[in-house]
């Protein structure tokens, strides 16, 4: 089973130049996400969701503290990443894109798994186009399906739904809870949007804007959900009532 | 929450879409004069009325009929063809160090910094200095061996690619790097899926105007200090004062370009910007 452990994690930016201060982007972060589980770091923007995500995935690394990824299998774990942005290589097509970043099995057993997945997210008959011939959602669920090509261990995604218009994104998010569910994988997702935490997650960690997670809740509200859905309002509103708690007094958790 | 009675219908049909928008374009015979060919052809047709005017009015100036004359006799003396060749093979062979070299050298340099600051400044010289005093001093070294213009072929045309190809270098997205890394993509493949097609489009355009300035130095050397070539036998006649010789030699150097930009070049650069149809780009 898959399994994330942060343990005390920091991450510190140097100065540049001198005068400046060193940027504290991240202080102590500590939890465990284990098998099924879809968990959400929600908290204000430059609180350092981000940057966790970056280290996770190895873009980046922590200044101090662990930080592992435990695989289902023995070796290195399989780490999908969907950005905030699609970032599909413009020169090559849809499908190139997806058999891109696999690797494993030869060029037959990698075309015909990337065509499964741009199946998986509809865009199956899309596999010979350029990304730029694809609208903004079409693009970013390529990317959702390029992450799930790799079979990760644990997927990632850093505000994948943004940058796109609220029809859009409410009709992935739906797509997603089906993905999550039909595949059985471990998401850490990245948000500053309350609502579409409570709507997708079984975890939330509350961030705070001095990167501390000062709250680590439990969604039990029963899957698929929708926008409308009453308990997701409710959740929502007392999601909120926290952070506006939280900014009174600065006292980490 | 009050809804506003709009005009909603169905989804539309082909019906309600124009024929005109459905159907393949269909032009009449007068769309051709608004096409890129016809403005090239203007551009030449311009340029040989202008010449003509200029060979009628002016004496020193040879008219276009004059100068195909003298390449038809020049044709027969069996003077067109060997020189064209020898001039060719010169400039394939330089023209081919300078893709090898300007390629590497370019990558080299954005990839490793003590490489940026070893040629930054070689590239420089070898930019500003120009080819004639390259020609002169190939002449004395080497008099008339093929030696001289391959290798001013080589220094005045490989610092304009080395330039071209450490901007595209240097313009890979970072951000697909990053991707790059977090699916742990092999380097080898993020080099030949990622970082050679992202500078394609800046060798392309590099190489272009290389093969301008390359093509001008092999004529250049064989000007001043040669015993074939396009440039010896346009210097040949200059010697010999005769202005259809010189015009006549020159045109078979413009076409010679004109038509490996035409047929080559201009091919290369469009399959490369290939993925770019349906772009919105600011020029028309």
């Amino acid at each position: 089973m898959a399994r994330l452990v942060a343990h005390d994690v920091k991450k510190v930016f140097p100065p540049t130049r001198q005068g400046q201060d060193p940027v504290f982007a991240l202080r102590n972060v500590t939890f465990e996400a284990e098998g099924h589980t879809f968990v959400t770091l929600v908290g204000p923007s430059g609180c350092g969701k981000s940057t966790f995500l970056n280290m996770v995935s190895g873009i980046e690394s922590p200044s101090a503290g662990t930080l592992e990824v435990f695989g289902r299998t023995e070796g290195e774990a399989r780490i999908g990443y969907v950005f905030q942005d699609p970032r599909l290589l413009p020169w090559k097509t849809v499908l190139d894109n997806m058999i891109y970043v696999l690797d494993e099995g030869s060029s037959e057993e990698r075309t015909e798994r990337g065509r499964k997945y741009l199946d998986l997210v509809n865009l199956g008959s899309r596999a010979q186009m350029y990304p730029g011939q694809l609208s903004g959602g079409m693009q970013q669920r390529v990317g959702i399906a390029r992450a799930l090509s790799i079979e990760p261990d644990l997927l990632l995604m850093d505000e994948p739904f943004s940058h796109l218009d609220a029809i859009t994104a409410r009709d992935l998010r739906v797509e997603l809870q089906r993905l999550w569910l039909d595949t059985k994988s471990t998401i850490l997702f990245v948000t500053h949007d309350v609502l579409e935490a409570v709507l997708l997650s079984s975890r939330v960690l509350m961030m705070s804007s001095q990167g501390v997670i000062f709250r680590d809740l439990t969604i039990d509200l029963p899957f698929p959900r929708r926008q409308t859905d009453r308990e997701v309002a409710i959740h929502q509103a007392e999601i909120l009532e926290l952070f506006e708690e939280m900014e009174r007094p600065m006292v980490d958790v | 929450m009050s809804e506003v009675q709009a005009s909603v219908q169905g989804s539309p049909s082909a019906a309600d879409i124009p024929a005109s928008l459905l159907a393949p374009p269909s032009h009449p015979w007068w769309w051709w004069l608004g096409s890129d060919r016809a403005a090239r052809y203007t551009a030449r047709l311009v340029f040989l009325l202008v010449w003509q005017w200029a060979g009628t009015t002016f004496q020193d100036i040879p008219a276009p009929t004059g100068t195909i004359e003298f390449l038809v006799e020049e044709f027969r003396r069996g003077e067109v063809f060997p020189n064209i060749a020898i001039s060719l093979f010169r400039a394939v062979i330089g023209l081919t160090l300078v893709l090898v070299l300007g390629v590497a050298i370019g990558i080299a340099m954005a990839r490793w910094w003590r490489v940026r600051y070893f040629f930054t400044d070689l590239i420089l010289v070898g930019i500003t200095l120009p080819a004639f005093i390259w020609a002169l001093l190939v002449v004395m070294w080497w008099a008339f061996s093929n030696i001289g213009p391959i290798t001013v072929c080589v220094v005045s045309a490989t610092p304009q690619l080395v330039v071209n190809t450490f901007q595209g270098a240097t313009a890979t997205p970072g951000k697909l790097l990053a991707m790059s890394d977090a699916y742990r993509v092999a380097e080898r493949r993020q080099f030949r899926w990622l970082v050679i097609p992202s500078m394609m489009e800046y060798i392309a355009a590099g190489f272009r105007s290389a093969v301008l300035a390359g093509w001008g130095a092999v004529l250049l050397v064989e000007w001043f200090g040669n015993d074939k070539g396009v440039g010896f036998r346009a210097h040949y006649w200059y010697d010999a004062h005769s202005f259809e010789g010189m015009m006549g030699w020159g045109l078979v150097m413009m076409v010679i370009i004109l038509t490996f930009d035409r047929m080559v070049m201009d091919r290369v650069v469009r399959h490369f910007r290939s993925w770019r149809t349906g772009e919105r780009q600011w020029s028309r």
